[in-house]
């Protein structure tokens, strides 16, 4: 229940009452009031300025965080799409006549990048695929480290991807190249028998490393930690294992040949802990059973992808291994 | 005002009328709270303010002295008659005005106040009694330099000081030389009341014109504003 004081003196919107308690009040009021009036003032809703100050910081945190582009996916034709963390397009770039083509007449902006990102990938394989018979990139990058926005934009992006190559069995993503980019290849006939298939994935697996290899030039480091474990273990394959190992520990783990590959190297891992000089041939056959699986008989070539994620710690402990094969002896 | 002192007010304006209706026409001159009265009808039937300088204002006036006219004293009060033909009248100009201007536009007009007349009556008579004796406090607090605008700023606001406060009118109430001494000298008697009740000094400084003024209240005759000061813990404080 409100008190209602005394009017002593009022002016335009404000009031003195006399309160009961003997408080002497100044109030604002919505109008005039008579003296020797009853009024019972309103009281000053404390909690109002506070909770319109919430809500505005919200929405500008919100604001700001949905400005904010978590990350990027690169499509080869020169597309740039900035996606936030909760998978909206916030951000496109074209560079070039193609880019701009792609682009043109497809409202993107706040979409969700799984709509979008397959339809631009079939403008993609329509405009550049059919005419240049060449792989497509789709580079995926994380904007200012990956967790947690950069890695919600990028878990976005992978799950549109995924679910781009689920849907079509005639254009899919092929390789994942490392975390942050994605090789992506337009089959032009769709495959209609065993046979044919297999050969047609074991021969982008053969490109995509090649394609790779040329994207992505070896750090000093890696080189560095080649050299190492060339000198340790006379292997041949040692380099390419540590490049190959510090490139997919990473991986997500989505893609054709993905799963053979951490299997393969789980295998090694237990050969190592037991006897370093049956690895080789070990994974040379496990390879090729790999290689069997994918049709193909280049052995050398699929035995970069068989040593997954261990090369690298090998190479960064050469006295180990060389322990191991003592104790092997 | 007390339901004694409403009466006695209506008893007097029904003798001044009486004087009016025998032939003497400066009868009614001399109550000039009946203008003041029907201002206060107008504006609750109207529901905002009315200024004496309002179109409201010169309809009320005219409703006043053609109930004044119109009076037939065995039928009710002259008050509630008043009160009835203000209302009446203003409602009519209203929905005259509205049914002039409706093809105007969709101007807001203030709403009619549709509420029972003899309650809004008796609530006008008290809030004119309030207002009459608000008018003789401000006079009383002249000759002090005192004005109600200062006293929000020179009010304590917590409960506990007001209460020390209001102990130290009472005081001043209570000690005859005390009394004198303000009402004589406009000033407050610090140095007595420090010496003689042990009050705070500063206390006494800083709400000098509290004090002034509720002493003023307790002491003179204002009984409706007497109701706002809590006299009772005060003499509690007292006793103690």
């Amino acid at each position: 229940m409100r008190h209602k004081g005394t009017v002593f003196e009022s002016g335009d919107n404000w009031a003195i009452l006399l309160m009961p308690g003997g408080e002497f009040k100044k109030v604002k009021t919505k109008h005039r009031l008579h003296i020797g009036q009853m009024y019972a003032p309103v009281a000053r809703a404390v909690y109002r300025p506070m909770v319109a100050a919430a809500v505005l910081i919200v929405t500008l945190a919100f604001s700001a965080n949905f400005l904010t582009v978590a990350a990027w996916a690169r499509l080869s034709p020169g597309v740039e799409l900035g996606v936030n963390s909760w998978g909206r397009v916030i951000s496109i770039k074209t560079q070039g006549v193609q880019g701009e083509n792609l682009t043109a007449g497809m409202p993107m902006w706040g979409k969700n990048i799984e709509e979008v990102l397959p339809v631009l990938l079939e403008r993609t394989v329509q405009q550049v695929g059919n005419a240049q018979q060449e792989n497509i990139v789709v580079k995926v990058e994380a904007q200012g480290g990956y967790w947690p926005r950069g890695q919600s934009g990028l878990d976005h992006i992978n799950k549109s991807l995924h679910k781009y190559n689920e849907s079509n069995s005639q254009n899919r993503l092929v390789k994942q190249e490392d975390r942050r980019s994605w090789l992506w290849q337009k089959y032009s006939q769709p495959a209609s028998k065993n046979g044919e298939e297999q050969s047609n994935t074991s021969k982008v697996a053969e490109d995509n490393d090649q394609g790779m290899r040329k994207e992505r030039p070896k750090t000093k480091k890696q080189s560095d930690s080649e050299k190492k474990g060339n000198n340790n273990r006379n292997s041949s394959n040692s380099g390419d294992n540590n490049r190959q190992g510090n490139n997919d520990s990473s991986n997500s783990g989505t893609d054709v040949g993905d799963n053979d590959n951490q299997r393969n190297a789980n295998r090694s891992d237990k050969h190592d802990k037991n006897d370093n000089s049956h690895r080789n041939s070990r994974n040379n056959s496990d390879n090729n059973r790999n290689d069997d699986n994918k049709g193909n008989d280049d052995s050398n070539n699929n035995n970069d992808n068989s040593n997954n994620g261990h090369g690298s710690k090998h190479a960064n402990k050469p006295q180990q291994s060389e322990k191991d094969q003592k104790s092997g002896d | 005002m007390t339901a004694a002192d409403n009466t006695q007010w209506a008893h007097i304006l029904e003798e001044q009328w009486k004087r009016y209706s025998e032939g003497q026409e400066n009868a009614l001159e001399e109550l000039p709270e009946l203008m003041d009265f029907s201002l206060r009808v107008a504006s609750k039937t109207c529901g905002c303010f009315i200024h004496r300088d309002d179109e409201e204002a010169g309809i009320a006036q005219l409703a006043l002295w053609e109930a004044i006219q119109k009076y037939v004293p065995h039928k009710g009060t002259l008050l509630l008659f008043i009160g009835k033909v203000v209302r009446n009248r203003l409602i009519d100009f209203k929905r005259k005005q509205t049914a002039q201007r409706r093809f105007l536009s969709g101007e807001f007009y203030p709403r009619i106040q549709e509420t029972d007349l003899d309650y809004q009556i008796e609530t006008i008579i008290d809030d004119m009694a309030r207002s009459q004796e608000i008018e003789r406090l401000y006079q009383e607090l002249q000759p002090f330099g005192i004005v109600f605008e200062e006293l929000p700023e020179y009010s304590p606001r917590q409960a506990k000081t007001r209460k020390e406060a209001l102990i130290a009118a009472q005081r001043i109430v209570e000690d005859r030389e005390l009394l004198e001494f303000l009402n004589s000298k406009k000033m407050l008697p610090l140095i007595l009341l420090e010496n003689r009740y042990g009050l705070n000094r500063k206390l006494l400084d800083r709400y000098r014109k509290y004090i002034i003024t509720t002493a003023l209240i307790i002491s003179g005759d204002f009984n409706c504003l007497k109701v706002y000061l809590p006299l009772e813990e005060g003499r509690r404080g007292l006793e103690a």
